[in-house]
């Protein structure tokens, strides 16, 4: 029987797999989410701002991203734009500017409130990274010209009232890479930091989240359930979550079985030599 | 510009063709890969591009910003490298590039993930966390003493190398999460925008 499990054809897990991601989203079961104190402390530290605060909206992912990213970034503007914040949005990866656009648009669709340039402005692509944030910190007006759209940013209110980094009043930055961003933004005083992340990236920020440098951490598409929840704004992060449990649970128990398998087999092996 | 619809289907032509190396390996997943691959670049050259324009070409011919003549003449001697006999000319450039990132993230390292770090690990031994915090934090530091050959130490740096398997197995655990939301997503794609299926079944 173990023989028979540990050679069976990789291609069965994979269908059981996809059977097991598919039947939750067809016929969702509803499977409870717990809300973590993280996630709660996360969302009151952007509940602190003030409407008229000015607001950094980093949106640094690329489309292999989109589906842990993009649910997060919709209830994260959701939330931003209720509370009535002035928000600067900007890219440093390549690919990302299709998610501020389109994070740009649905906020002004939306809320009415918001004007582009007089409360929201969207920054174009830079590159350099960690150099170009550097830039941002050193000389905010200095590295930007034209906006997204290419048009003059000398021509936006908004633009026109800032004077540099030290204006801002929290950086929120939804990244798939982990801490390039928070070297060169930590050096900003007063500054307060906010990061919303990948999974597979969480063990890399959770510390810096532990240890104060960052007023709020959310990671995954459980992250983004978690903020849908407490927006009151049940999304596509939300609706997967039975998929993401069950997903879960079938990894575990092939986890376990392989492990069992593999130590039947290595007892085996060695009664064989014994007996030899 | 396509429309919506042979979007849709062009999307989940791409996707399906990702999948069906789950079966095998085959002619329709390769073109996928290829496209995928070529796709990407094509971003980000276009990008890289229209960055040099914006934050260093324009300023400098347009606005007399001469300075910024410099990280464009350096960039430009990169392009060297495709040359066997004039490659050298791209060192200058390529130790410029290396020098500056280092100190950009020599200095911001420093405060963030170094002091910042060691000053977490500060804390009253008043509660359970805390008090396994500072245990397996200085254990885990202690593996790392290579020259420590004493007997006493060899259960701490033990105790130290299990708290960064739990670690490594946390790491692996959000690894899976992640991959399965990339897949959750694609699923979502297929069943709900391409084949336009409800949740419920309706």
């Amino acid at each position: 029987m173990i023989k028979k499990l540990s050679d069976i054809d990789v291609r069965w897990l994979y269908l059981i797999m996809v059977i097991f991601a598919i039947y939750p989203l067809l016929r969702p079961i509803g499977l409870p989410l717990p809300i973590t104190d993280r996630a709660r402390n996360s969302f009151a530290a952007i509940d602190a701002l003030r409407p008229g605060d000015l607001v950094f909206f980093g949106i640094d992912y690329s489309p292999t991203q989109e589906a842990e990213m993009w649910p997060q970034t919709l209830a994260i503007g959701h939330h931003l734009a209720q509370r009535g914040v002035k928000m600067v949005m900007l890219n440093m990866i390549e690919g990302a500017y299709r998610y501020e656009e389109r994070i740009r648009d649905f906020i002004l669709s939306e809320y009415p409130n918001y004007q582009y340039g007089v409360n929201i402005i969207a920054l174009p692509f830079t590159a350099g990274r960690e150099a170009a944030f550097n830039s941002i910190v050193a000389d905010l007006k200095g590295l930007y010209q034209v906006d997204l759209a290419g048009a003059a940013l000398n021509t936006l209110p908004l633009w026109n009232e800032i004077t540099g980094a030290g204006d801002f009043d929290m950086y929120v930055e939804l990244a798939d890479a982990p801490d390039w961003w928070l070297r060169p933004m930590s050096q900003v005083p007063g500054l307060k930091l906010w990061n919303g992340t990948v999974a597979s990236g969480a063990s890399t920020m959770a510390p810096l989240y532990q240890s104060g440098q960052m007023v709020g951490f959310i990671y995954g598409m459980a992250g983004a359930a978690e903020y849908e929840a407490l927006v009151k704004k049940p999304g596509s992060a939300a609706a997967a979550m039975d998929t993401q449990s069950m997903g879960h649970a079938l990894i575990i128990l092939f986890v376990i079985l392989g492990n069992i398998g593999y130590i039947v087999q290595r007892n085996a092996e060695a009664k064989a030599k014994g007996r030899k | 510009m396509l429309n919506a619809t042979t979007g849709t289907w062009l999307a989940a032509f791409l996707t399906l063709g990702l999948f069906s190396w789950m079966y095998k390996e085959n002619p329709w997943f390769r073109l996928v890969e290829h496209i995928y691959v070529g796709a990407a670049l094509g971003v980000l050259a276009s990008q890289g591009y229209q960055s040099v324009m914006d934050i260093a070409w324009k300023p400098a011919t347009q606005q007399g910003k001469t300075l910024l003549y410099v990280p464009l003449i350096l960039g430009a001697l990169l392009f060297s490298r495709w040359s066997k006999k004039y490659m050298w000319v791209s060192r200058s450039s390529m130790g410029f590039l290396v020098g500056t990132l280092s100190a950009v993230v020599m200095t911001g390292a420093i405060k963030a993930q170094l002091t910042a770090q060691v000053a977490a690990t500060m804390m009253p031994l008043n509660s359970a966390n805390n008090i396994i915090f500072f245990v397996i934090t200085a254990a885990a530091t202690m593996y790392f003493v290579f020259t420590l050959q004493a007997k006493w130490a060899s259960p701490i740096m033990d105790l130290g190398k299990y708290g960064m398997m739990i670690a490594f197995g946390a790491t692996f655990g959000n690894t899976v999460m992640s991959r399965i939301s990339l897949f959750t997503g694609r699923l979502q794609f297929l069943l709900f925008q391409w084949l336009k299926l409800t949740p419920g079944g309706s």
